[in-house]
């Protein structure tokens, strides 16, 4: 059996194999239809913009993680760097002024490639890597902040930037379509894209084919923490104060949009488009259970059942081998 | 090469089509439940509260009053929950709003103090008057920040509820020992007001000494293992644990019952859950300071409505109308029956008793600084 | 991590290591290392605080590690299939609520004693099905899979939460955590018993060495025709079975019902097994290597509250001995082991 990305590829035209690929997105048509019919106005610009808004943050951490997981690896410190980014934000902003956002987002894509190296290199398994830098984090975020709120300086360009609408639909909105046109031409035009697919579907033969896994899975982390660091100042340019808690739990739904978008947990399968279906859909989810008027006892149930019909709509079993 | 594949493509046929069929009948049942449920928000003059999680007698007593204040009017009540996610808050909150809400009313913790302005603005754009508890930074207030549509904050006195707490281990360790404290989520006001108050006290008894401070995260499980190692390390030198609310009491004493130590060593707690009023009838617990939910849910969310069918004008009250926090009281064995009482039959509460004096339980404004 | 062995992959060594179970002479170098780190913190605590290894901070370890200790021994089971459990917190929160509303409570009239036990203990064999039949008969990952039932877990035990906290009256189960015997409570004796139990199963049956043999190459396994299903079922459902016996335990201990009783537990327990050298992908390690990592943890825990770390301080230092251990003690495997995810 071919490793690489779809064995349907090399048997030529299959429609169940075309059809699959738009699984993702009809559900989340029909999400936004059912939503349409039971709350009218769900669809109205307004409600749409404001959608765009709260869904900003987690859709730019959904893209990001997508990269270490189409890799096979996961990062789980993706929460505690956009917590980390507000309050660095305030922290050093006394110092590097108007460059604050600019020199934090530099801060993590190195911090996120050192840490990339150091599961590639040293061969520790990324999930306890980014686990124990996880806490390392969220411990760093209290210290630094004394685990208080604490507000955003007023002037800080790229905040206000990311704040304001153009057209009446949010920056942030636009900021989404930038990061998935920057990432999708970088692997579009260079080797890297192919490389992570190759290290995804299967590492083995990628390696032997000479692919350099410490480069490519470098680069997976640095752009994910890139992209949770920007998922942060999302955040803050909205909340307009920083708190070393303030991502919270987005960890968890970060990794159910990755998922729901089709691509696989195991990597090799997937990509940018369908991370950002995925995130629309688990955006979609979190705010659907208030929208049918689920009670508020059971939003949990009802969001552990939705997502898990959801995953199995939209993974592709027929790509992946073994599944564990 | 072939076989297995089409083999592992009709199976997924298979299994996607009933996921497929399991889909539509999840969406059917869920949209028919949307039909037949009361809780719409899109229904005039509902009223709306954000709590922080369900399974907690806290905000279940809480919710109740709201309930109370609801059924007076003869209106809907939407409750949304953010499971302390202050982003969680922000969607749902936006979902709502998107829905159509005319006269509807927010009481609401924001869950945090870096989402109040955020959840303050989303509210204000939506025409919707909002009420906070619990958290609000120090420098933003009603009257500064939207203030059309922020009609007030009200809290419980964290300060004066470590104080209390303090002063009562204080009198009873007649004025002499060690003690240690827990502390609750760091980046919420009571957790740090509470160690505030302790502090306070502390200075007026110099002959107990704090030994240790640690955080407990609000939870009962985690202070539990923390006083478990402060016995293993003090020994007989521990004569007291400062709780900072009753959950992370309840957790302290399960831990000095392991030793039989439980009504020697004094606990304190915050909050006046039932489980704590037990405690304290039966000796495990030194005193807890009593919270009463079901009136600051009655007083939050009437206020809100009171703004929003103009009953009030936001902008003509007072500051100490508008930032205000409410009365609570020490609960020790003496008068431990009395809200035992209380507890099983709360009064209920009606939007007009309301409507007569929003602040008849006002404790007074929130001094500057109270939230630092 | 490498929550997926590819198709094309032929797991070579791995698996003829693992299936040569019963004399793996490697098996005793490879736990020296984690028992190592394990001295060397405890003496350097006890050379801090002077009080780290007196009988009383002893005990209050063991009390304090039981509980994760069983939590650890169910997840390896799963992580040695190289799969994952997330679902422990919203299993324990349902097995919780569940225990202290069967058994007799200030909340309704039931009182089924042992009953309550059983039916609390039934709902992890449930949680732990329904994850196993969706993850090998549906083909879910059982990553995306345990973070469904997680929620469902926590969700259910909203729903059943009553207005109060529900406090336990019953003498059976308080009595899990009040019987004593040589200074310890019940539970300690219970989490080493279910350790050597389940480490037993792991080594000297059946289930056990398929569980191994699935981790080291189920590919190959499959093609054998063994039953390779039903022993993962089987793995999930031990899983499941031990976090809601850590959930009663628990809830024993505190006397009441607690919906966050889980809270902040998961996450140190996938890193014992790691600390302790069960390898995430699956195939290598084993309950008794999990408890030591568990034992690591809790040591961490306790001695940097014993020497008066920050709270906040806390995090960071045990985030980086996670880090520095594992990376240290694969240190040895790092050549033979081609791929690490």
């Amino acid at each position: 059996m071919s490793a690489f990305r779809g064995t349907g590829r090399a048997e030529g035209f299959d429609l169940a194999v075309a059809l699959r690929r738009f699984v993702p997105i009809s559900v989340l048509v029909l999400l936004l239809g059912a939503s349409a019919i039971v709350a009218p106005g769900t669809l109205s610009f307004s409600a749409l913009t404001g959608f765009v808004s709260d869904a900003a943050p987690l859709l730019i951490l959904v893209i990001g993680s997508t990269m270490p997981i189409l890799t096979g690896s996961i990062d789980l410190s993706v929460a505690g760097i956009a917590s980390l980014t507000g309050v660095l934000v305030v922290q050093l902003a006394p110092i590097f002024g108007p460059w604050t956002c600019l020199v934090v987002l530099l801060i993590a894509i190195a911090f996120g490639a050192l840490q990339g190296f150091a599961h590639a290199w040293l061969q520790i398994p990324s999930f306890i890597t980014t686990l124990g830098t996880l806490s390392m984090l969220s411990g760093l975020s209290l210290l630094l902040s004394n685990a208080t709120a604490q507000p955003l300086p007023d002037s800080d360009p790229f905040i206000t930037l990311l704040s304001n609408t153009t057209f009446g639909i949010p920056n942030t909105g636009y900021a989404v379509i930038v990061v998935v046109a920057l990432l999708a031409l970088l692997m579009r035009y260079s080797r890297i894209g192919r490389d992570l697919f190759a290290l995804g579907a299967g590492e083995r033969t990628a390696v032997m084919s000479g692919v350099r896994t410490i480069r490519v899975r470098s680069f997976a982390f640095a752009s994910s923490a890139g992209c949770a660091a920007l998922a942060g100042l999302a955040l803050v340019s909205v909340t307009e104060f920083s708190s070393p808690t303030l991502a919270g739990n987005l960890l968890l739904l970060s990794i159910v949009g990755v998922v729901l978008g089709g691509t696989a947990i195991s990597g090799g399968v997937g990509g940018l488009w369908a991370g950002v279906i995925g995130g629309l859909i688990t955006a979609w989810l979190r705010v659907a259970t208030v929208l049918i008027g689920v009670a508020p006892t059971a939003q949990y149930i009802v969001f552990g059942i939705m997502a898990l019909i959801a995953v199995g709509l939209t993974t592709d079993r027929g790509k992946i081998g073994v599944i564990k | 090469m072939k076989t297995p594949k089409s083999q592992s493509c009709r199976g997924g046929m298979f299994r996607r089509s009933l996921f497929a069929a399991s889909f539509a009948v999840a969406a059917v049942t869920s949209m028919a439940t949307a039909y037949v449920s009361p809780a719409r928000a899109a229904e005039k003059g509902s009223l709306i509260i954000g709590i922080d999680e369900t399974a907690s007698e806290y905000w279940a007593e809480y919710t109740q009053g709201a309930q109370d204040i609801a059924d007076s009017i003869g209106t809907k009540l939407t409750v949304i929950t953010s499971n302390y996610q202050g982003a969680q808050l922000l969607a749902q909150l936006g979902a709502i709003y998107a829905t159509g809400c005319s006269k509807c009313a927010l009481a609401t913790d924001p869950s945090s103090n870096a989402f109040v302005k955020a959840v303050v603005h989303r509210s204000a754009v939506a025409q919707v008057p909002i009420v906070t508890i619990w958290n609000r930074p120090e420098n933003i207030h009603p009257w500064d920040t939207d203030p059309k549509y922020w009609v007030a904050h009200t809290s419980f006195d964290g300060v004066m509820s470590g104080y209390y707490q303090m002063t009562a281990l204080c009198k009873a360790l007649g004025g002499k020992g060690q003690i240690a404290a827990v502390e609750g989520v760091p980046s919420t006001p009571p957790a740090y007001q509470r160690i505030q108050g302790l502090h306070k006290a502390l200075a007026e008894c110099p002959g107990v000494k704090l030994l240790d401070t640690q955080v407990g995260d609000w939870q009962e499980t985690k202070s539990q293992n923390i006083v478990r190692t402060w016995i293993a390390r003090y020994g007989d030198k521990l004569n007291g644990v400062f709780a900072s609310n009753d959950a992370m009491a309840r957790g302290a004493v399960a831990a000095l019952r392991e030793k039989n130590l439980n009504g020697k060593v004094f606990v304190t707690g915050s909050d006046g859950s039932k489980v704590a009023l037990d405690m304290v009838k039966s000796g495990d617990m030194l005193v807890t300071v009593w919270n009463d939910p079901v009136l600051q849910g009655a007083v939050s969310i009437s206020l809100a409505h009171a703004a929003a069918v103009g009953d009030i004008d936001p902008e003509k009250l007072t500051h100490a109308q508008r930032d205000f926090y409410l009365k609570q009281e020490v609960v020790d064995k003496s008068n431990v029956d009395q809200y035992l009482a209380l507890k099983a039959n709360a009064p209920k509460y009606t939007y007009d008793q309301m409507k007569a004096n929003f602040w008849k339980d006002s404790a007074g404004q929130i001094p500057v600084g109270a939230n630092k | 991590m490498k929550l997926v062995a590819k198709a094309g992959e032929v797991p070579g060594q791995p698996a003829s290591r693992s299936l040569r179970f019963p004399a793996r002479p490697g098996r005793w170098l490879q736990s020296i290392g984690p028992v190592a780190v394990l001295v060397v913190l405890a003496l350097a605590f006890q050379l801090a605080s002077h009080n780290f290894l007196s009988p009383g901070n002893l005990a209050a370890i063991a009390e304090a590690v039981a509980v994760p200790v069983i939590l650890a021994t169910g997840l390896s089971f799963v992580i040695l299939l190289g799969a994952i459990d997330l679902s422990l917190e919203g299993v324990m929160a349902t097995s919780s609520m569940t225990v202290a509303l069967l058994a007799a409570n200030n909340v309704n009239g039931h009182h089924w004693g042992i009953w309550a036990i059983v039916a609390a203990l039934g709902v992890g064999v449930v949680f732990g099905a329904f994850n196993g039949v969706l993850n090998t008969y549906f083909r879910m990952p059982s990553l995306i899979v345990t973070l469904g039932s997680w929620f469902i877990g926590l969700g259910i035990a909203s729903v059943l939460f009553p207005s109060q906290v529900p406090g336990i009256r019953d003498p059976i189960v308080l009595g899990l955590a009040s019987t004593q015997f040589a200074g310890l409570s019940l539970i300690v004796f219970i989490a080493v018993a279910v350790l050597a139990i389940f480490h037993l199963v792991l080594n000297y049956t059946h289930l056990g060495r398929m569980i191994y043999a699935v981790g080291g190459g189920e590919a190959t396994l499959v093609a054998t025709g063994l039953r390779v299903p039903l022993f993962k079922l089987a793995a999930f459902m031990i899983s499941g079975f031990l976090a809601a016996l850590a959930g009663l335990l628990l809830s024993a201990q505190l006397g009441d019902g607690n919906a966050d009783i889980g809270n902040g537990l998961l996450f140190p327990a996938v890193s014992a097994c790691v600390l302790g050298g069960t390898l995430l992908s699956g195939g290598r390690g084993g309950a008794i290597q999990s408890a030591i990592g568990a034992v690591i943890l809790e040591v961490l825990n306790n001695g940097l509250i014993q020497i008066g770390a920050g709270p906040y301080v806390r995090n960071i230092i045990s985030g980086a001995v996670i880090v520095t251990v594992v990376a240290i003690s694969g240190l040895h495997l790092r050549r033979k082991l081609r791929i690490v995810k």
